[in-house]
């Protein structure tokens, strides 16, 4: 079998084509990562063509589409705004069976939890969804712990991230204190409390430091290590830290990946990748990614966005989503989606194999060096997650 | 001696510098799934039987909650997971069980799985604020109870030297309004095996319908001592057999377990759970088989530290397809064959040196049992006793084809 031959009779499928050193084949992952077959080298080539030209053409076109995960990211000043509670829930199902993680970022060690306890009350009362499909997470750089509070949280369903790195208002020299205390009562009172590391240029050797230390104060709840770009309230340009490295970005993670693999289940941005190549990146009949981040702002703006929340593409606002039917949104968000999603607005990712399981990055006009920090760590997980996955079927065995 | 001993054991790693290893977790073989915890080896009972080495040491809290973990990683794919606070007395350190199960229950929530709690207690220290916060967190019990008030006096003295039957009788109401299927736990040496009708009948008025008649310290039996434990058990059957003609289901433990072995007709392939899907963690950290395997002669089964390691190799012995196959009696024609699983494996290291080879002793205990259960079997049987088949068969009635070969 030549490989090369093979490879280029099925290049209008846009595949991605990996090598499985162990047994000499040819992976073929659909470009959504719906399917994935292995092809042996004694395979025969027509035979081979035939049946991969069937499973990726049947693939894309099924009716059997991935999962979409809607992530709801909203600043903790939004959850004043009038109709908040409405547009949660609007949101939260408007794009039927996906699912929906409500996402709340505090700037501050401080908050009132009151506001935001009815709001998740609210929320949890009036979705028609379990807990398990609807997720309710608060972000916060924790200062102080109310324990009958936090109970009602708890049995609210709501999780805990504590925000760590970088926060708004440091600058890119400083790192946000952990109140160890704090974290600790967290999670003795039995919030599994994961540390929300933002990552930047400046804070990688901090996070080597101070991690075993965290991680006896949550009991072994685990870390994140997002980009820092990641941050609502992280904007390019100055007085914001810089993004890291691409190289050294890919080395922390790949580090803590082996280092603690207990903690893969809620290791961002990891758990989200190895979950796109497992499921598949595209919804192919809604023609959207798998991964929709919104973002709700201070003045009630509704934002879409792949990567980076400071670069999201404002789509509506709170009060017309909380106003509008289901239905009617819908055809608008996949009108909007598809129109600033489109490959050609980001020539970064326009050529790239791995797009319509990556989801891509978001369109700007940002210097190369951070284009390549957000992409690099994206490829280098998803292919070996890919190789990770065992195929769908084996040609030629 | 022993603080000396176990405490030299961790001086090497302090408290501070303590970090839960969750690469001390199994790899290879059997999860596990259900955890002895002991919170404490202090008691305010002093047992003229307990197997415990005892001084005034607890589980520091941490150790408490990173245990609580260890087994949330420990159990693997598994989600329905059990802790059992042992002791010592666990409720001396009540106030810490009122922080780790709410804790327990909701890290395992977060993680998909769930814990179900129970605590083996002397009942001394049952007071309401326990029962209700049981209630709220569905703990279960097992009470260590040793019958009628001269027996238990005599065999479960206070620290001070006092009986504890007053108490005890005073908790138990309690205890089984809120659990009215909560095990009495009696162990029987033989000063009171005379008395195992006595006992069975004076639980029978506490209100316990399911009690476990324990043989202890097996060396300690003589051919009188035996003859005596089967008149009292033979007698006990015929109240069993009773109890079901007239309707009245009581769970003894050992005759059940019998007649349950008569009905599978197939000789059990292990012991226990003990170091397979059971283990414990000690005050310190240190993972053993089970709550009865933590003494420094036995430091080559302790099977790891949540802190350090967890040791396979230690644990390979227990951790076996097939345990019964590994016993060094000659079991193929024994009466107790299909009921005895080869004994608490952790007894017979401690009375013959080897966890697969059982005392003379227990065996004769286990043929007694298994006797004694295959008469009450063969009677109602025969009878069609329709709450017998209920309870042992799931029908009510046996179509004369469906017998079991017994």
């Amino acid at each position: 079998m030549n490989f090369e031959s093979l490879k280029s009779r099925l290049q209008h499928f846009d595949p991605i084509f990996l090598s499985v050193a162990e047994s000499k084949a040819l992976r073929i992952l659909e470009k959504s990562a719906r399917v994935a077959c292995d092809v042996v080298p004694n395979a025969d080539e027509e035979q081979t063509v035939k049946r991969v030209n069937s499973l990726l053409s049947t693939a894309w076109d099924s009716d059997c589409q991935p999962p979409i995960w809607l992530s709801i990211h909203l600043l903790c000043e939004a959850t004043a705004l009038d109709g908040i509670g409405r547009a949660l829930v609007t949101l939260a199902e408007f794009l039927g069976p996906a699912k929906s993680k409500i996402i709340i970022h505090f700037d501050q060690a401080s908050a009132d939890w009151s506001a935001v306890y009815a709001l998740a009350k609210t929320l949890r009362e009036t979705f028609d969804r379990s807990r398990e499909i609807v997720g309710i997470e608060l972000i916060a750089p924790f200062g102080e712990f109310h324990p009958a509070e936090m109970e009602v949280f708890f049995d609210a369903g709501v999780r805990i991230r504590f925000a760590a790195g970088w926060t708004k208002g440091c600058t890119p020299d400083q790192l946000t204190p952990v109140d160890a205390g704090v974290l600790r009562r967290f999670s003795e009172l039995g919030f599994r409390t994961p540390i929300e590391w933002y990552v930047h240029a400046g804070n990688v050797q901090a996070f080597d430091e101070q991690i075993p230390q965290l991680l006896i104060e949550n009991y072994a709840s685990g870390f994140s290590l997002p980009l820092v770009s990641q941050n609502p309230y992280y904007q390019f340009g100055p007085g914001f830290p810089e993004l890291p490295d691409a190289v050294d970005y890919c080395q922390l993670l790949a580090r803590s990946y082996k280092q603690y693999p207990y903690y893969d289940d809620v290791l961002s941005p990891l758990t989200g990748l190895s979950l796109l190549v497992r499921q598949g990146g595209w919804h192919s009949k809604l023609n959207i990614s798998t991964g929709i981040n919104l973002i709700l702002d201070a003045e009630g703006r509704v934002g879409l966005y792949r990567q980076s929340p400071a670069l999201a593409q404002t789509w509506t606002t709170i009060s017309e989503v909380a106003t509008t039917p289901s239905d009617i949104l819908r055809n608008r968000f996949l009108e909007f989606a598809g129109n600033v999603w489109r490959w050609e607005k980001v020539p970064y990712c326009n050529k790239c194999s791995w797009r319509y399981i990556c989801g891509g990055l978001d369109a700007s006009v940002l210097p190369a060096k951070e284009m390549d920090t957000m992409c690099g760590h994206r490829k280098l997980f998803l292919e070996h997650f890919a190789m990770l996955r065992a195929p769908d079927c084996v040609i030629g065995q | 001696m022993g603080t000396n001993n176990l405490s030299k054991k961790t001086a090497q790693c302090t408290f501070a510098q303590r970090s839960l290893n969750l690469d001390a977790t199994p790899n290879t073989g059997t999860p596990i799934t259900s955890l002895d915890l002991d919170l404490t080896v202090a008691c305010n009972l002093r047992c003229t039987y307990c197997f415990k080495e005892k001084w005034n040491e607890h589980m520091e809290e941490q150790v408490a909650f990173d245990a609580l973990v260890w087994l949330l990683y420990a159990s693997g794919p598994f989600t329905d997971l059990r802790v059992n606070f042992m002791g010592g007395e666990p409720l001396i350190r009540f106030n810490q069980i009122k922080r780790i199960v709410p804790f327990g229950k909701r890290r395992a929530w977060q993680m998909g799985k769930r814990i179900h709690f129970g605590m083996t207690t002397n009942g001394t220290l049952i007071t309401d604020k326990v029962v209700e916060f049981c209630k709220t967190w569905d703990i279960g019990f097992h009470t260590s109870i040793d019958g009628i008030p001269e027996i238990q006096d005599r065999n479960r003295p206070m620290a001070s030297g006092q009986g504890s039957a007053r108490l005890v009788e005073k908790a138990v109401p309690k205890i089984l309004e809120y659990r009215p299927n909560t095990a009495a736990r009696c162990t029987v040496v033989p000063g009171s095996a005379g008395s195992i009708v006595k006992n069975y009948r004076y639980f029978q008025s506490l209100g316990y319908t399911n009690i476990v008649f324990g043989v202890a310290d097996a060396k300690s039996w003589s051919k009188e001592s035996l003859a005596v434990l089967e008149h009292q058990y033979s007698e006990l059957g015929d109240i069993v057999i009773n109890g079901y003609r007239h309707d009245r289901f009581i769970r003894v433990h050992e005759i059940d377990a019998a007649i349950e072995g008569v009905v599978q007709n197939k000789r059990p392939q292990h012991l226990c759970g003990a170091g397979r899907g059971m283990a414990l963690v000690d005050i310190h950290g240190d993972i053993w088989p089970c709550h009865r395997w933590n003494k420094v002669s036995e430091q080559t089964w302790c099977i790891g530290n949540i802190y350090k390691q967890f040791d396979e190799m230690a644990r390979a012995e227990l951790d076996c397809s097939c345990q019964t196959e590994l016993l060094e009696e000659d079991c193929e024609h024994c009466v107790a064959n299909k009921v005895c699983g080869g004994g608490c494996p952790a007894e017979n290291l401690e009375e013959t040196g080897k966890v697969y080879r059982r005392h003379a002793n227990s065996c004769e205990c286990a043929r007694i049992f298994a006797r004694v259960g295959q008469r009450v079997h063969d009677v109602l049987y025969g009878e069609q006793n329709s709450l017998f088949l209920e309870k042992f068969y799931n029908k009510a009635k046996m179509a004369p084809d469906d017998k079991a070969v017994v």
